[in-house]
C-alpha cells in the first residue's frame, strides 16, 4: 500500500475517509452541475433537434421521391426530370413592399397569378401526357414537397446557426417550436398520398357541399378556374359556385362572387360561404358552425374582393364552417368530415329558408381545394 | 414511407452499447453488494445502493438518447373508400378507392336495376379513439 495512503488511513480511519470521499464527489458533481448546467441543457436540446431534423430530412426526401415518381407515371416525360423538380422545389416568392399598403392587394394578386402560371407551365413541361386535372394535382404535390423542403431548410438553418453561435436562446426557441413544426411537417407528409392519387382532402369540404348542390345542373365558367350553376329551389334563385374540379384547385372565388354580384346589379339577398376551418383542440371533427363574414383562407386577396363587393351592395354575408385540424385539412377526407358535408348541406337549405323569401337570389360559394371533387 | 435508420458509425454504436452494458453490470453488482451489506447489518451499504441506482438511471438515460438517434417513421397509409349510389333505386356500395375516382362521377351501372351509379363520397375511416374528459 502507498505509505501516504496508509498514513491518511491511520489518521482518519476507514469510515471517515469514505465519508470525505463521498462528500468530495458530491461537491464536485454539484459544482459541475452548477457550472455546466446550460451546456448540458443545450446539448440535450441539440440532440432533440438533431432527431427532428433527421425526421424532416426523411420526410422531404420522401416527398421529392413521390413527386418524381408521380410525374414519371402520369406525365410520361421525355427527358430527365429530377433536376427540374429540384429547381421547382427551391422556388421562392418575394412579398411586395408594404411600407405604403395602399394597393398591395393587387400587387399580391399579380404575384400569385404569375407564380401560379409559372408552376403550371413547369409541371406541364415536365409532364406532357398529363391532363389539366392531373397537372393541377401534380402542382399541389410539388407545393407539398416544396413546403417540406422549406421547413427542413429553416430548421436546419437555426440549428446550425445556434450551434455555431453556441446560443442557448436560439436553440431554446427552436426546441420549443419543434412540436408545432413537426405537426405541420406530418400534416404535409399525410397530404402526399392524397395529391398523388387525386383523393378529396378535408379542405375540400366546402367545395363538396357546392358540388352536391350543383350536381346535374348546367354549369359555366365565370372566373379563372371557377364554375357556377344557376337554378331554382323553393322559389329562390340559387347561384352556386366552386373551383373547377376534379383536379387540385382552389380557383378565384373572389372574382366569381364579384362577377355574379355585378352581373345581377347587386340584387342578391344573401351570400353564403362554406369552407373548412381549423377546429380548436377538443372540438369534434366535422362539426358545422354558422357565423358572419367571408369564410375563406389564403393570403387575403379573395377575402378582400368579397368583402368589398358585399359592402358595396350591402348584401349580408353568412358563413358556414366544417371544423377540422390542420392535419385533417390536407389529408384524405375523413368520414366525419364527409358526414359534416351532409350536415352543412342541410344547414345551407335551412339558412336559405329562414333568411330569404320566394323570388330572392342567393349566392352559395363552396370554398376550398376541389381535388377529387367534380361538379 | 419506409422505416430508416440514421447513419451512425458502427464502431461508435458498438462502443456505446458495451459501455451501457458495463454500466448496468457494475450498477447491478453494486446494488447487490449494498443489499448484502444491509442484510448483514454492516455499515457502508448506502453508498453501494446510491451508486447502483445512479448507475441504472445513467444507463436508462443513455439508452433513451440512443433511441432518439434511431429514426423510425411510420408509414402513413390511408384506407380510402369510395361510396357509390344508384341514381335510380338508391342501391349503395362501398369499395376501395381507385385512381380516377372523384365525387359526383358516374361510375358503371347498378347491379340491381342497371341504372347509373354515382360516386357520392370518398373518405377514409380512422380508428375510433376513446373520447377524453373534455
Amino acid at each position: 500500500m502507498n505509505p501516504l495512503f496508509s498514513i491518511v488511513l491511520q489518521v482518519l480511519g476507514e469510515d471517515q475517509l469514505q465519508s470525505i470521499v463521498t462528500y468530495l464527489l458530491s461537491f464536485l458533481l454539484m459544482a459541475a452541475f452548477f457550472l455546466f448546467y446550460n451546456r448540458i441543457q443545450m446539448t440535450m436540446w441539440l440532440r432533440e433537434i438533431e432527431g427532428a431534423l433527421g425526421r424532416l430530412k426523411i420526410m422531404k426526401d420522401e416527398a421529392r421521391r413521390v413527386a418524381i415518381r408521380t410525374i414519371k407515371e402520369v406525365g410520361k416525360p421525355t427527358n430527365e426530370i429530377d433536376s427540374k423538380v429540384d429547381r421547382v422545389l427551391e422556388y421562392f416568392q418575394i412579398s411586395p413592399v408594404n411600407l405604403d399598403p395602399s394597393g398591395i392587394i393587387w400587387k399580391l394578386e399579380h404575384l400569385i397569378d404569375v407564380r401560379d402560371s409559372r408552376w403550371k407551365a413547369d409541371v406541364q413541361a415536365m409532364a406532357p401526357a398529363a391532363s389539366s386535372a392531373q397537372v393541377n394535382n401534380m402542382e399541389n404535390l410539388l407545393e407539398v414537397a416544396s413546403g417540406l423542403n422549406l421547413l427542413y431548410r429553416i430548421v436546419r438553418h437555426y440549428y446550425v446557426f445556434g450551434k455555431k453561435m453556441s446560443s442557448l436562446y436560439i436553440i431554446m426557441q427552436l426546441q420549443m417550436l419543434l412540436p408545432l413544426v413537426m405537426q405541420e411537417a406530418e400534416a404535409l407528409t399525410g397530404a402526399l398520398s392524397a395529391f398523388a392519387k387525386g383523393q378529396p382532402i378535408g379542405d375540400g369540404a366546402g367545395a363538396l357541399v357546392a358540388a352536391k348542390l350543383m350536381y346535374g345542373k348546367r354549369k359555366r365558367t365565370i372566373a379563372k378556374d371557377v364554375v357556377a350553376a344557376d337554378f331554382k329551389v323553393d322559389g329562390r334563385r340559387l347561384l352556386v359556385l366552386k373551383a373547377e374540379g376534379p383536379g387540385g384547385n382552389v380557383g378565384k372565388p373572389g372574382d366569381g362572387i364579384e362577377r355574379l354580384m355585378e352581373k345581377n346589379h347587386g340584387r342578391i339577398s344573401l351570400v353564403v360561404m362554406i369552407d373548412a376551418a381549423l377546429k380548436l383542440e377538443g372540438e369534434k371533427t366535422g362539426e358545422v358552425s354558422e357565423g358572419i363574414g367571408a369564410a375563406i383562407g389564403g393570403i387575403g386577396v379573395d377575402k378582400y374582393k368579397i368583402e368589398e363587393v358585399t359592402l358595396k351592395y350591402k348584401v349580408p354575408l353568412n358563413a358556414l364552417i366544417i371544423k377540422q385540424s390542420i392535419q385533417e385539412a390536407i389529408a384524405p377526407m375523413k368520414k366525419e368530415i364527409s358526414e359534416g358535408v351532409d350536415a352543412a348541406l342541410g344547414r345551407v337549405k335551412q339558412l336559405i329558408q329562414e333568411r330569404t323569401h320566394e323570388g330572392d337570389t342567393v349566392i352559395i360559394a363552396g370554398i376550398g381545394n376541389t381535388i377529387g371533387i367534380g361538379q | 414511407m419506409e422505416s430508416k435508420r440514421r447513419r451512425l458509425s458502427t464502431g461508435f454504436f458498438v462502443l456505446f452499447l458495451v459501455a451501457i452494458a458495463l454500466l448496468i453490470v457494475i450498477s447491478v453488482s453494486s446494488l447487490y453488494s449494498g443489499y448484502t451489506l444491509y442484510v448483514r447489518r454492516e455499515e457502508g451499504y448506502t453508498m453501494y445502493l446510491v451508486t447502483g441506482v445512479f448507475g441504472l438511471i445513467l444507463a436508462a438515460y443513455g439508452i433513451n438518447m440512443m433511441k432518439n438517434q434511431i429514426i423510425v417513421i411510420q408509414p402513413i397509409e390511408f384506407n380510402v373508400l369510395t361510396t357509390t349510389e344508384c341514381e335510380k333505386c338508391g342501391f349503395r356500395d362501398i369499395r376501395k378507392f381507385e385512381i380516377g375516382d372523384y365525387v359526383v362521377k358516374t361510375y358503371g351501372n347498378c347491379p340491381k336495376c342497371n341504372g347509373p351509379m354515382l360516386i357520392t363520397a370518398i373518405y377514409h375511416e380512422d380508428k375510433q379513439t376513446k373520447p377524453g374528459l373534455f
